[in-house]
């Protein structure tokens, strides 16, 4: 049998973009809930950002969990397409 | 052979692979930027490396041993205040040029990952140059130095790099790969997320990077011939080409290399080289050199030289010089491997040769100019004009330096307003994409978002039409001294020109001119032409059906202009506007033509066109241009009152097919479709009664009035694929072109009406409307129908209608003509009608199968044609955007 689960929902602190992504991992790391992260509030990501990015998609594929975005803008797509990382992620509207 | 970059371990794999996706996260993160931010970032990068200039040149000095600190602390001044300067005010993000009259604006994208090569002999201004151009276009970089100038590169870029990160730049924007080999470069080459490899440096590398299969800017090898005419201001070129060429010891590959002098002035110039400081060598002095300095086997420079001062290398080969020698100047006699200092040397080594005279000058440089050194740059000091422009146009050089020094010259924004740079592309001759001074705009891909344009469109009709009954009385007010009336046997026969040369006024010498009733050749024409000349005509009436016309539009622009060309003014075009072959303007005499139409069909009277029988190529060709028209259309229905019952039919149905045609067609506006649909609604009221009742002489001005509204209709919008089926299968089976026209006309419509296999492109239609227009003319004609649909087959049942009154016969064959004679005839018939221009201008593209159906839909006759295919059950609408 199983089980619908609600995904735990996370907003992303557009000031502090990558330590808000960092908590992220360390709450996936505890967990086994999926997790749909707010980007509405990001208009912009850095490097580090990015790192953490590819950190929290390793760490969802490995814990077979689903990590949505919802609310990216179109440059910050733009980033993660030419990072790689967008069919690490399922995209919400 | 060629390098290996399996042969790499997998650490170094781990490590390359690690540099990229470093460079690829700070590139992708990068395209967030906005052009302020990047101009934020890249004016403390250019002070931060003008405040180390000095400081990268000892360290490139200490490395390398090439070249002079002072000149190499120049260079990156340029490298980093002459580039600011230029750059600083360019837009290198988002929109960065609009074109508003074209609809076109231009976007930057950054290209993501550069892979950068850089040269020994400018290390660290190559690094500085390379680094700006990087952050103002929003591009990470890898930096592959060569491996004799690793640490000073490395250190230009870790100055660049903190500056730049410090105000915003993504972290990993720039790395510069250390103690790294071929094997590394072949892999970074390779590299999938590698976009563009920008190779300054040696052919080897320039070649490498070319072989990847990516993208690059590469630099070719140099060999700078420089012509000094006898008209040059002397001082100054020796002074300009000494400056150039002791430049950081020469080692600027645009430096000069070969000075051609005229015989004139030769030595005068050696003896200003010698009182300057530079020594001349003797003949057993030159060959010295060249057995010294440039290898022997291989016929390059030798290394040791390189970058040297001319003392140290005279030194090395025990030649005596004075101290402070600036350079050693070497006489040569010819070009190629006998005279080896004709190649590139990038050292205080410069070859000179007498000329005896311009056109040797000239020869000698081109010589040069392929000896190793094709699209870089070339060098001329003269006064002369014709001379400067003469070098320019025989030397290939990206870079034609004129009356300036090479190396200074060429790095652009000193001596002249070239863009600075430390990259010169030299074009296909140096085996590079580019003859560009490499600038920003190299690193860029810019996209041009293109707006849709409608084409202007034109609605273009004589200057004067009269019509209703009697309206040839209007000739009156043609005052004519010579007035040639061209016109067939029948007019002249049923009293017709008599009508006409009624209203002529009196003192005008009329003449008449009887062609036969067929379409014109150029003897017709010809004929016609001697006898305006003859009588000095200043006026042509043209009296008759669409074939008198046309002789009589021809023979005017023979008159006018005894020059044209008539066949190849029939040369096919796609677009008026855009054609090939342009109409004579200027006119050695002038002609009024008068058009007075005798039948209702092809409205020649206001048309462009002229079909002419080609005789000799066994073809009929048409001529089209406005300036064909006639001055004057007379439409006056009683040149039509005692049209027979046939003619009437078919003239009327060639009407109707301009209309319906002009109506659908891509080139239609609102102008031309007021035409088209008024002559539809006239076309349909007035032809059957003109057909039963000849004598009615409403009908037939009415009908009179039609064939000129649909021709002013289809002269601005052109016809269809009817009339390339009706002229391929009329000249094939002799049909009058009319009844060819009406045998296919019902089965054009539906092709037309349904889906189109292939839409004909046209900006100036929103959508396929065709099905539109056609239930538009349903509407206009009160026949009915709730749906598109239903309207356009009402629209065709009632054409069919039409037809059967007009006793038009219902199909090819009912017109006698057999089964196997047709299916013999298709292959040409197809070929035929695809070839005719008239479908070009139909809203359907059609393929030859579906050319092939229409003749057979044709052949089977009315009642077999359907708006869609019988398996096409979806309603047009469902199609096709509204």
């Amino acid at each position: 049998m199983t089980m619908t689960t609600v995904p735990a929902y996370l907003e992303i602190d557009a000031d502090q973009v990558s330590e808000s992504l960092q908590r992220v991992c360390e709450k996936l790391t505890a967990s086994h809930d999926d997790v749909c992260l707010d980007f509405a509030n990001v208009r912009r990501i850095g490097p580090d950002s990015l790192k953490v990015m590819e950190k929290l998609a390793g760490l969802a594929e490995e814990k077979a969990v689903k990590a949505s975005l919802r609310g990216v803008n179109v440059n910050v797509y733009r980033v993660l397409k030419l990072a790689r990382l967008t069919s690490r992620f399922s995209f919400l509207s | 052979m060629p390098v290996n970059a399996a042969n790499l371990s997998e650490e170094r794999v781990a490590y390359l692979e690690g540099l990229v996706s470093q460079a690829r996260a700070a590139a992708a993160v990068f395209t967030q930027y906005t052009q302020e931010d990047v101009d934020h970032i890249v004016k403390p990068m250019v002070l931060a490396g003008l405040e180390q200039a000095q400081y990268l040149a000892r360290l490139a000095i200490e490395e390398t041993k090439l070249g002079v600190v002072e000149d190499k602390a120049i260079k990156n001044m340029v490298a980093t205040e002459f580039v600011y300067d230029y750059v600083k005010d360019k837009r290198t993000v988002g929109v960065i040029r609009e074109f508003p009259e074209r609809g076109v604006v231009e976007v930057a994208d950054p290209i993501g990952v550069i892979f950068s090569l850089t040269p020994i002999t400018n290390p660290t201004s190559t690094v500085l140059f390379k680094c700006i151009m990087a952050i103002k276009t929003r591009n990470a970089v890898i930096f592959s130095p060569h491996p004799s100038a690793g640490r000073c590169c490395f250190e230009a870029v870790r100055i660049m790099y903190e500056a730049a990160v410090k105000h915003g730049a993504p972290e990993g924007v720039f790395t510069c790969l250390q103690g790294h080999t071929l094997e590394d470069n072949a892999y970074l080459m390779h590299h999938k997320d590698v976009g563009l490899i920008d190779a300054t440096g040696g052919p080897g590398a320039v070649k490498a990077a070319y072989s990847s299969g990516k993208p690059a800017l590469g630099v070719g090898p140099g060999n700078t011939p420089v012509y000094l005419e006898k008209t040059a201001d002397l001082n100054m070129a020796v002074v300009d080409i000494i400056t150039s060429k002791t430049f950081d010891n020469g080692t600027i590959c645009a430096s000069e290399q070969t000075v051609v002098i005229d015989d004139g002035i030769y030595d005068r110039v050696l003896t200003k080289f010698a009182e300057l400081g530079c020594h001349i060598c003797n003949e057993d002095e030159a060959a010295l050199l060249g057995r010294t300095v440039i290898d022997p086997k291989t016929g390059f420079m030798q290394p040791m030289a390189v970058g040297q001062k001319a003392t140290d290398i005279a030194r090395m080969i025990g030649l005596s010089v004075k101290p402070n020698t600036k350079l050693l100047i070497a006489p040569i006699h010819g070009v190629g491997r006998e005279h080896p200092l004709s190649v590139e040397k990038l050292f205080p080594v410069l070859a000179v040769y007498r000329a005896q005279s311009v056109d040797e000058a000239m020869k000698v440089c081109i010589d040069v100019n392929h000896a190793g050194g094709l699209g870089h740059t070339a060098v001329v000091f003269s006064r002369n004009e014709a001379i400067i422009q003469k070098f320019g146009e025989v030397i290939n050089a990206g870079r034609i330096i004129v009356n300036s020094p090479g190396s200074i010259g060429a790095l652009g924004g000193v001596y002249n307003d070239m863009v600075p740079t430390f990259s010169f592309g030299c074009g296909t001759g140096g085996g590079n994409s580019t003859t560009d001074n490499v600038n920003v705009y190299n690193y860029l891909n810019i996209k041009r978002v293109a707006r849709r344009t409608q084409a202007h469109m034109w609605f273009r009709i004589p200057n004067q039409i009269y019509f209703n009954i009697n309206a040839v009385e209007n000739l009156r007010h043609f005052p004519s001294r010579s007035t040639i009336i061209i016109t067939n046997p029948a007019m002249e026969q049923i009293g017709h020109v008599d009508i006409v040369r009624r209203y002529v006024p009196a003192e005008t010498l009329v003449h008449v001119s009887v062609i036969p009733d067929a379409e014109p050749d150029i003897t017709i024409v010809m004929q016609g032409v001697e006898a305006l000349n003859f009588y000095k005509a200043d006026q042509i009436i043209a009296l008759g059906g669409g074939s008198v016309i046309d002789a009589a539009k021809l023979m005017k622009l023979k008159y006018e202009s005894p020059e044209a060309d008539l066949q190849e003014l029939a040369a096919p075009f796609l677009d008026l506007r855009k054609r090939v072959v342009q109409y004579p303007t200027n006119k050695t005499s002038n002609a009024r033509l008068v058009a007075i139409s005798t039948t209702s069909g092809t409205g020649s009277e206001v048309t462009p066109f002229a079909v002419m029988t080609d005789k000799q190529h066994g073809r009929k060709v048409t001529l089209a241009d406005y300036s064909l028209s006639p001055d004057v259309a007379i439409v006056d229905p009683q040149f039509v009152m005692s049209m027979p019952k046939g003619l009437t039919a078919d003239t009327g149905i060639d009407c109707l097919t301009h209309a319906l045609e002009a109506g659908v067609s891509i080139f239609g506006s609102p102008y031309t479709d007021s035409n088209a649909m008024q002559a539809i609604r006239l076309v349909f009221r007035y032809l059957p009664i003109s057909y039963e009742h000849p004598e009615n002489e409403e009908a037939r001005g009415m009908m009179h009035n039609a064939a000129c509204i649909a021709a002013i209709a289809f002269s601005n919008a052109s016809v269809g694929v009817n009339h390339a089926l009706a002229h391929a299968f009329g000249a094939r089976f002799g049909v009058a072109h009319g009844r060819a026209n009406a045998l296919m006309l019902p089965h054009v419509i539906a092709f037309n009406a349904a889906v189109p296999t292939k839409f004909m492109p046209s900006p100036n239609q929103r959508g396929y409307i065709a099905h539109k227009k056609y239930a538009m003319m349903a509407d206009l004609l009160g026949l009915g129908g709730k749906t598109v649909e239903e309207k356009v087959q009402n629209l065709i049942a009632a054409t069919e209608h039409l037809l059967d009154q007009l006793a038009v016969p219902r199909s090819i064959a009912e017109m006698g003509i057999s089964r196997e004679d047709f299916e013999r005839a298709i292959p040409d018939l197809v070929k035929t009608a695809f070839d005719d221009p008239s479908w070009r201008s139909n809203p359907r593209m059609p393929l030859l199968s579906e050319l092939t159906e229409l003749f057979w839909s044709a052949y089977r006759g009315r009642g077999a044609a359907k708006t869609a295919d019988a398996a096409q059950k979806k309603t047009v609408d469902e199609w096709l955007c509204v």
